[in-house]
Order: structure tokens, then C-alpha cells, then sequence
């Protein structure tokens, strides 16, 4: 998780139009390495998206960005070593195990797998008992934490999570705002998109707020305006 | 290169895993090709020496129907629950999932090869091939041609909702060439081939898999990002 750049997200007017509408509009943004972002706004407004532009899936339409110094369009590559993305889909195969989707995950990236890193893995996030188990058998919350053991196989040092906390009771909630806590102290910088305020607030330094695809505020967590409208 | 091959095998093995699991895709190419050889024998009519005649190009049109069956859901089953997303994202190399998916396509498409030969062999009562080493090395020169450019339009079309219909559209023009070639080669490899006129054929085949296969690993980068 180590990087020595000062800066993790820099964003020069990045916008991303879909059709007629600017689902996000001239976004200026300066993240430093190990901060803890929250991005809140109401449903629409452009959190997703310019989740999804960071992890260099959607191009963006006009503006420029670096992770880490790492150009979005030009170094794409660079970049997705960099980032951990945990969005609405979970990319997870229904018809393999637990297991089989962990060692896969290693594959992918050329890398054998750790069966002892995975073990630990599904430990933290209390799936050890359904570990042989097709996921087409899970839950929607089992395949949510599945998919947060995928962050405990690849150290990097940018983790994005869109809406972390949907999908999960009561005690996964806990076990995501633990998880978040430990990887601020390991020193990763995180980006959290939501609509819910109240579970992000207190796991943030810094508040981007969004709304219409604008930014409305962006300071530290403390600093707040009542008046913003979230 | 460690790397590279260690993704493209997780891809394959994947692939394999699931099909394996779920049976839906070799379950509906074998019933598909069974009905369509049974359709053209009822069509023919049970001339022996018809059929016989006609078995080459019957045979490739069934396996280029069937083979269209399994490459349209390759890339398509990447789409359940943002799977393609994640290969974008943590693999190694686009190439190397393009090598793991051709690989299974190649798989999968030899295994409808190899049954279609024996279902026709016995439902057409065909003879055993006179020239054996020919009739596979045709079926393999054909089925890495078939999974290359399958592969490759099957990730072209796969985020289309027209996907079905766009498949064969773009694949069977190009797979003239092939077609034509592997008709000849299975010819000669079930008549006979005193005069080595297959050997034409063959570097035809050859060369149509070399330009393709080249053509395609570069290009699916781009594609695959696009």
C-alpha cells in the first residue's frame, strides 16, 4: 500500500455528459495520499459516475485526471494497480464457490493463489462456514462481504466504494466501518460514495458534496455548512 | 509471460468450471446439432450415396450453426453481475483473457466437432475417413480459425442488444475462406486424395488462422476497453 505521491486524486474540470445531461460538470478536485473521503449527494447526482471515471472504466467526456500521477486515459493501465473497486455489482461468479471466486481473483492477476490469505480473508468477513458454497446460494449481504475479502488479496493504495454500507445488516455495517478504519490506518486514501450521511460522516476527514453533477462543498468533515444540502 | 499465462488460464479454467456446473450451453449445442442433422437427413431424403456426397458441406454448416450457439454466450456471461468489469480492472492483460476465452472456445467448439463426426458417421452411415491424419488436421486448422475470429466478434457485439442477430452477421461472411477450406480438406480426408489437392486447402487454412490470429490478439485490446 506504500506511495510516496503526495497527491492521490487530481482532477482538472472532469465532466461526463450522457446524452444532454452533465452527470458531472467541470469537477476541480485535490485528494492528498491517505485522506478519507466521503462523496455525498442525492440519487443523480454524479457520485457513481465520477466513481467510475476514477476507476478508469468511463472515459471522461472532457478534463483531466491523475491517480496517484497516473494519467486516467493515457496510463489506464498504472492506474488499475492502483485502485480497489468496490461498486454496485460485485463481480462474482454465481455458478463457483466462495473459494473458487477468491483464487480466480488471483488468476486474473497472474498471481497464484494464496490459500491462507483467502482463508484469513473470508475469517474477517464471517464466511468461513458458506467458503464451499456456489455464491448463486448467497445472499445479497453474503455477496457484498465476498466481495469486501477481494480488498484484503490485493493491497492497493486507492480503495473506492460505492455505497459500502447498502446491502449489509447491522453487523456487516460494523464489519465495513472497521474495515474502513483499519485500511486508513494502513495508510490507503479512500473515496466513499453515498446518500446516507450519518454512516459516512464520522469514517471521513474530508466531504465532497455533489448535486447535479456540481460541486457544492468540499472541505473537511467538520467544517460542514448546515445549510449544504445533502 | 508467467503472468500472462497464469490469467489466461484462470479464465479458461473458469469458463470450463462454470459450463461444467451449469450444463445449459453443451446440453443445448448437442441437442441442437443432433436435431439439425436429423433436419437435413429428413430434408435430403435417405439416399446413402446423397448424403454421402453432401456430408462435408453439411457437416460445417451444422458445426459453424452450433459453434455461433456457444460463442455468442462467451463474453455474455461476463456481463452477470459486472464480472467484464472486474477483468477490465484486476487482470494481468486483455489479451490474456482473450487467450483464456479463445482457449475455451476452442475447447468447446472441438468437442461439438468430434460428436457431430461420430453422430453423422452413424445416423448417414459413413464411412471412417480414408485419410485420418487429414480429417483432423482440417478440423483443427478449422476450429482455430472458428474460435479466433468467434472470439474476437463475439466481444465486439457483446454489450449490443442485437448480439444474436449481429453475430452471425459479421462471423459467416468472414468464415467463407474457412468454410470453403475445411469442405475441401474433409473431402479428401473421406474420399481419398491421390493427387494431394488438399494440400492447398490446408495452407489456405494455414494462413487464414496466422492473418486472423495475429490480427485479433492485437486488436482486442482496444476493442475490449471501447
Amino acid at each position: 500500500m506504500d506511495n510516496t505521491d503526495p497527491m492521490a486524486i487530481q482532477l482538472e474540470g472532469l465532466s461526463q455528459r450522457f446524452g444532454r445531461t452533465w452527470a458531472v460538470n467541470r469537477l476541480d478536485l485535490n485528494i492528498a495520499t491517505g485522506e478519507a473521503i466521503g462523496v455525498l449527494g442525492p440519487n443523480g447526482s454524479g457520485k457513481s459516475t465520477l466513481l467510475r471515471m476514477l476507476t478508469t472504466l468511463l472515459p471522461p467526456t472532457r478534463g483531466r485526471g491523475k491517480i496517484f500521477g497516473c494519467d486516467l486515459v493515457r496510463q489506464s493501465g498504472e492506474v488499475r494497480r492502483q485502485i480497489h473497486w468496490l461498486g454496485h455489482d460485485f463481480n462474482l461468479y454465481t455458478q463457483l464457490t466462495a473459494i473458487e471466486n477468491l483464487k480466480l481473483f488471483f488468476g486474473f492477476q497472474g498471481a497464484k493463489a494464496d490459500t491462507r490469505l483467502i482463508r484469513q480473508a473470508l475469517e474477517k468477513v464471517g464466511l468461513i462456514p458458506a467458503a464451499d458454497k456456489p455464491v448463486s446460494a448467497f445472499s445479497a449481504g453474503m455477496r457484498k462481504r465476498l466481495a469486501m475479502a477481494k480488498i484484503f488479496l490485493k493491497k492497493t493504495p486507492l480503495i473506492l466504494l460505492d455505497e459500502p454500507h447498502t446491502n449489509l445488516d447491522r453487523e456487516g455495517r460494523d464489519l465495513m466501518n472497521q474495515m474502513i478504519a483499519q485500511w486508513k490506518k494502513e495508510g490507503a486514501t479512500l473515496m466513499l460514495a453515498t446518500h446516507d450521511h450519518s454512516t459516512v460522516l464520522p469514517l471521513c476527514d474530508k466531504i465532497l458534496v455533489l448535486n447535479n453533477g456540481e460541486k457544492t462543498y468540499f472541505g473537511p468533515t467538520g467544517d460542514l455548512p448546515k445549510e449544504i444540502e445533502l | 509471460m508467467k503472468s500472462f499465462l497464469r490469467c489466461a488460464a484462470a479464465v479458461f479454467y473458469k469458463d470450463l468450471l462454470s459450463e461444467l456446473r451449469r450444463r445449459e450451453y453443451v446440453n443445448s449445442l448437442l441437442f441442437f446439432s443432433l436435431l439439425t442433422i436429423f433436419l437435413f437427413s429428413f430434408a435430403m431424403g435417405t439416399e446413402p450415396d446423397l448424403l454421402r456426397k453432401l456430408a462435408p458441406g453439411l457437416y460445417w454448416m451444422i458445426l459453424i450453426f452450433s459453434a455461433t450457439l456457444a460463442l455468442e454466450r462467451s463474453f455474455f456471461t461476463e456481463l452477470d453481475a459486472g464480472c467484464l468489469d472486474g477483468l477490465l480492472l484486476y487482470s494481468t492483460s486483455l489479451r490474456a483473457v482473450f487467450l483464456g476465452k479463445w482457449a475455451s472456445n476452442f475447447f468447446f467448439i472441438g468437442m461439438v466437432q468430434i460428436l457431430v463426426a461420430l453422430m453423422m458417421t452413424a445416423l448417414y452411415n459413413l464411412e471412417s475417413p480414408r485419410n485420418p491424419p487429414l480429417f483432423f488436421a482440417g478440423l483443427l486448422l478449422a476450429n482455430i480459425g472458428i474460435s479466433t475470429l468467434g472470439t474476437f466478434y463475439a466481444a465486439l457485439v457483446t454489450q449490443s442488444r442485437a448480439r444474436q442477430v449481429l453475430l452471425p452477421l459479421l462471423l459467416f461472411p468472414m468464415l467463407i475462406p474457412l468454410l470453403l477450406g475445411s469442405v475441401y480438406v474433409t473431402e479428401y480426408a473421406l474420399s481419398g486424395d491421390p493427387f494431394h489437392q488438399a494440400t492447398l486447402w490446408l495452407k489456405l487454412l494455414v494462413a487464414y488462422d496466422s492473418i486472423f490470429l495475429a490480427a485479433c490478439f492485437a486488436a482486442i485490446e482496444p476493442l475490449l476497453e471501447a
